[in-house]
């Protein structure tokens, strides 16, 4: 089982991995060939890039039958390919957001407004005050009343087993609603 | 569990594995361009296939068949490596970050050796996105962390 950690650069992303990860982060690359359209000399399209992104992950062992990873997604935007993989399958996903930089996180939110995928929005605190209320971070991220909005400690493992959580109720929402839909 | 990459290549003969890793995967150029070291070995095993037909995810746990563990030392480096790594379950991921090796190459080489009967996965009867007693299970565990 699986949920991915989204959100822009350095908000904190593999410290929340590893905060609660039975293992330090395992850091691995993901190759990727994107499709650019980038026109060459001779006017013909040339379409293939490769990229190298890192990404990393931590596990939690809940029992014999159930490992939980938690993946940390790079922060960049232009890498759709990756996360397409990235979530298959997985339960849901958690976009961390700075309040000093809101912006940031709009791709991760954008993105997994676009899919059928639950997600939670975690203001990670930094010690700090938050720098805007949590209903001026919703109103200002334009989140659709069903997206949970909640603050965090992405260095306190209780702070994230939290979060965690609130993700994991969303995702047993769906799963009743999917289970209860005739024909499945 | 702390599976380690094997380093020691030296001694192993990359065309003979590279026999076994053909009849694998589709013909593959002659093996005099493999280095030992190459980095882009992998790469070159994968033939630039970034997907397999094998329905896996990075955090697919995967083990070695017996079928695996005795064609294990015939197998091409980083094939063997895989199914010394999956003598016990070990995820995708892992996989990748244990020989350092993309993810997404991981995933292609693993899903081969699916396809070969050297690896086995278990493959859940429900999606564990729709598994509401799972997941009500993966709660409880979180919980209790
Ligand atoms: N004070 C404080 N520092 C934090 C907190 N979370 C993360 N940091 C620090 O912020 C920096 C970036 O954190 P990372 O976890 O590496 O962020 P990231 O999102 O993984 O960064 P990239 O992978 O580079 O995008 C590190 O130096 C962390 O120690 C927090 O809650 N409070
Ligand atoms: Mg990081």
């Amino acid at each position: 089982m699986k949920i991915v950690v989204a959100g822009g650069f350095g908000v904190g992303k593999t410290t929340m991995v590893g905060a609660i990860s039975e293992i330090p982060p395992l850091t691995t690359e993901a190759a990727m060939t994107s499709l650019g359209a980038e026109i060459d000399d001779r006017g013909d399209v040339t379409t293939k890039t490769t990229t190298t992104v890192a990404m990393d992950f931590g596990r939690v062992t809940i029992d014999r039958s159930i490992i939980l990873y938690i993946f940390g997604t790079p922060g960049q935007d232009r890498f759709g390919f990756m996360w397409d993989d990235l979530i298959t399958g997985a339960l849901g996903a958690i976009v961390l957001v700075d309040t000093r930089r809101i912006d940031d996180c709009f791709p991760a939110v954008d993105y997994f407004e676009h899919r059928d995928l639950p997600f939670v929005v975690a203001v990670n605190r930094f010690d700090g005050r938050l720098a805007h209320e949590l209903d001026d971070i919703r109103e200002a991220l334009d989140l659709s009343p069903e997206v949970p909005i909640v603050t965090t400690d992405a260095r306190a493992k209780d702070a994230v087993k939290d979060t965690v959580l609130v993700l994991l109720d969303q995702a047993l929402a769906r799963a009743m609603v999917r289970s209860r839909a005739p024909g499945r | 569990m702390s599976p380690r990459f094997r380093t020691d290549r030296a001694a192993l003969d990359g065309r003979e594995r590279l026999l076994e890793s053909r009849s694998l995967t589709p013909p593959a150029p002659p093996c005099d361009v493999l280095e030992d070291d190459d980095p882009v070995r992998p790469f070159f095993l994968t033939r630039g296939r970034t997907r397999t037909d094998q329905d896996i995810a990075f955090e697919t746990i995967v083990s070695a068949t017996d079928a695996g563990r005795s064609a294990s030392p015939r197998l091409a480096f980083e094939l063997a490596d895989i199914t010394r790594l999956a003598s016990e379950p070990v995820s995708v991921a892992e996989i990748s970050a244990a020989m350092k090796i993309p993810i997404t190459v991981a995933r292609v080489l693993c899903g081969d050796l699916i396809t070969a009967g050297y690896l086995d996965r278990s493959i859940p009867l429900v999606a564990p996105t729709d598994d509401v007693e799972l997941i009500k299970r993966l709660i409880d565990g979180v919980r209790s962390l």
